[in-house]
């Protein structure tokens, strides 16, 4: 049984060793961006009062424009970032795929690198190599696995890296933007392989600009502005909502 | 070939290395201290991540180099006959007493400083991994001492070939140097975590500790007797680092009053817990916004 319950989450940045304050205030607010907040320290207002409940079988999108809030959220929810206000509670092993190179050694060979990716996960030396063969086989890497990362392509770097971040299935998956990575033969199984990751988890979020991914995988919408959640419903009533934010 | 996800792995096991347990509650505003105390076991529970950490990040540092790693050894080796032929010389002490004097002393004060430097760093340093991926802070204090030892192993080789060779006569008290070693390690952990906190919300902190380990290099008797200073060698005993030094060099070169530097070192190892965890414990949930 997996669960998330945001009560009232704030995030504040704050801005440190901010040089010239005095723009700030003179300044029109962004379209962009959270608000920005003036004390004795200057403060971005990332999240606001954000509440909402996920249960086994929500597949959450959020929408939003650049600044909104949406990568803060995640990172909110992963247990990255603790909130300045508001309660966070997660059940269930989560698994965010925010930063899939995070970790990865360059001079090390790609079985290492693997090795490596399991580790920061969180799994065991007998986990990682029960999964060390499919991975390989998946990433088609052959031979080159023996090799340092750093003679492999960027394609190829991300086929590893790919391979070995989602080779573990989690209660709930985290995702910050569609991972769109390779040629085109490798990009349809990694989307295929994706897709069967989302099926099996208990919750997914997932932050995109595309509508046509969310269509696809979301069954809720949260439409995100300037830190605050305006819209949590439908996703379809999520996209209309978005649309006459921007008409109005 | 298609790939199966593994199921992630259960937590009812014991040796289980969590980095995201199945339930992760923050609320904010709550006392911190329960959470950092379940921040250090998990730091801890993942020591494989750190281990492995520290030493590829020590083996990329020393890659394509002929003499590798050793240049460390070398670097200690000339900087301790450096000054132990000059330092010798002007105090008219033999090269047999006391070199083996001053390099047992850079062995140690290079791990001081690296724990104290380093400790700076501890949370300013990790953020790019941290921010990415929920992990256990107190793995980046774990990881330091680990980092540490690896490089004290490699300094500590010129101390074992210059003891041979002026052939020192090394008494059974000479083991006292292990648990010596072990004190300052205890206490550089403690302080990592109270420094690596501070240096991340005042950088000028770092810079602080770096111009004062420079300084305290010179007057903490690593190359130089404390007798030297004639009526004012008593104040010495002032100076915690002097104690720190003679933890490891007393025992190694049968010093008299080993019994004081535990003392003393073993008092600041019960207050370096105190603070240091008072200050993670307080503030740690503030890093992510810090770093």
């Amino acid at each position: 049984m997996a669960k998330i319950q945001l009560t009232d989450v704030s995030v504040d940045y704050p801005i440190q060793h901010l040089q010239n304050r005095s723009f700030i205030g003179a300044m029109k607010d962004a379209a962009v961006g959270g608000t920005i907040k003036v004390g004795k320290t200057v403060y971005i207002r990332a999240l606001d009062g954000i509440s909402f409940e996920l249960k086994d079988g929500d597949r959450l999108g959020l929408l939003g424009r650049n600044g909104a809030g949406k990568t803060t959220l995640l990172k909110t929810m992963a247990g990255i970032l603790p909130p300045v206000e508001g309660r966070v509670r997660v059940e269930g092993r989560i698994s965010p795929l925010i930063s899939m190179m995070l970790g990865l050694d360059s001079e090390a060979s790609g079985y290492e690198n693997i090795r490596i990716r399991g580790r920061l996960m969180g799994f065991r030396d007998e986990q990682i190599e029960a999964i060390t063969a499919e991975v390989a086989a998946f990433t088609e890497l052959e031979d080159y696995l023996h090799l340092p990362l750093k003679t492999y392509s960027s394609g190829m770097r991300a086929r590893l890296t790919f391979g070995a971040s989602t080779a573990f299935k989690p209660e709930i998956l985290i995702l910050d933007e569609w991972l769109g990575t390779g040629d085109i033969e490798f990009r349809n199984k990694a989307a295929k392989h994706l897709l069967s990751l989302i099926d099996s988890a208990g919750i997914f979020v997932f932050a995109t600009h595309s509508r046509d991914l969310h269509k696809r995988i979301s069954n809720k919408g949260a439409v995100l502005n300037k830190g605050r959640v305006l819209f949590f419903g439908d996703i379809e009533d999520a996209f209309e909502f978005q649309d006459s934010l921007t008409k109005g | 070939m298609k790939l199966t996800p593994l199921p992630t792995p259960d937590s009812e096991n014991e040796n289980h290395e969590s980095s995201t347990p199945h339930l992760y509650e923050y609320e904010a505003g709550a006392p911190n201290w329960r959470r950092a105390l379940k921040d250090l076991r998990s730091g801890w529970a993942r020591r494989k991540l750190w281990m492995d950490m520290a030493s590829r990040t020590f083996k990329n540092k020393y890659r394509g180099a002929i003499f590798g790693a050793f240049w460390l050894t070398i670097t200690t080796a000339m900087t301790a006959t450096g000054l132990g032929l000059l330092y010798g010389h002007l105090f008219g002490r033999p090269l047999a007493v006391h070199l083996p004097y001053v390099t047992s002393a850079i062995v140690v004060w290079a791990m001081i400083s690296g724990l104290a430097n380093g400790g700076c760093q501890t949370f300013v340093g990790n953020s790019h991994v941290f921010k990415e991926f929920p992990l256990p802070l107190s793995l980046f204090s774990y990881r330091l001492i680990y980092d540490q030892l690896i490089l004290f192993a490699y300094r500590s080789i010129i101390l074992v070939l210059i003891l041979i060779i002026f052939s020192a006569q090394l008494k059974l008290t000479a083991l006292l140097a292990i648990p010596g070693l072990m004190l300052i390690m205890w206490i550089g952990f403690w302080a990592s975590m109270g420094l690596g906190v501070l240096n991340a919300r005042f950088r000028d902190f770092g810079q602080l500790i770096s111009a004062g380990m420079t300084f305290m290099f010179f007057l903490t008797p690593i190359f130089w007797l404390p007798e030297r200073l004639g009526d004012y060698a008593f104040y010495i005993n002032f100076n915690p680092f002097y104690h720190f030094i003679e933890l490891v060099r007393g025992p190694i070169l049968n010093h008299e009053g080993l019994l004081l530097h535990f003392q003393v070192a073993g008092g600041i190892a019960l207050l370096a817990p105190a603070i240091g965890w008072f200050i993670y414990s307080r503030f740690s949930h503030r890093l992510p916004y810090w770093c």
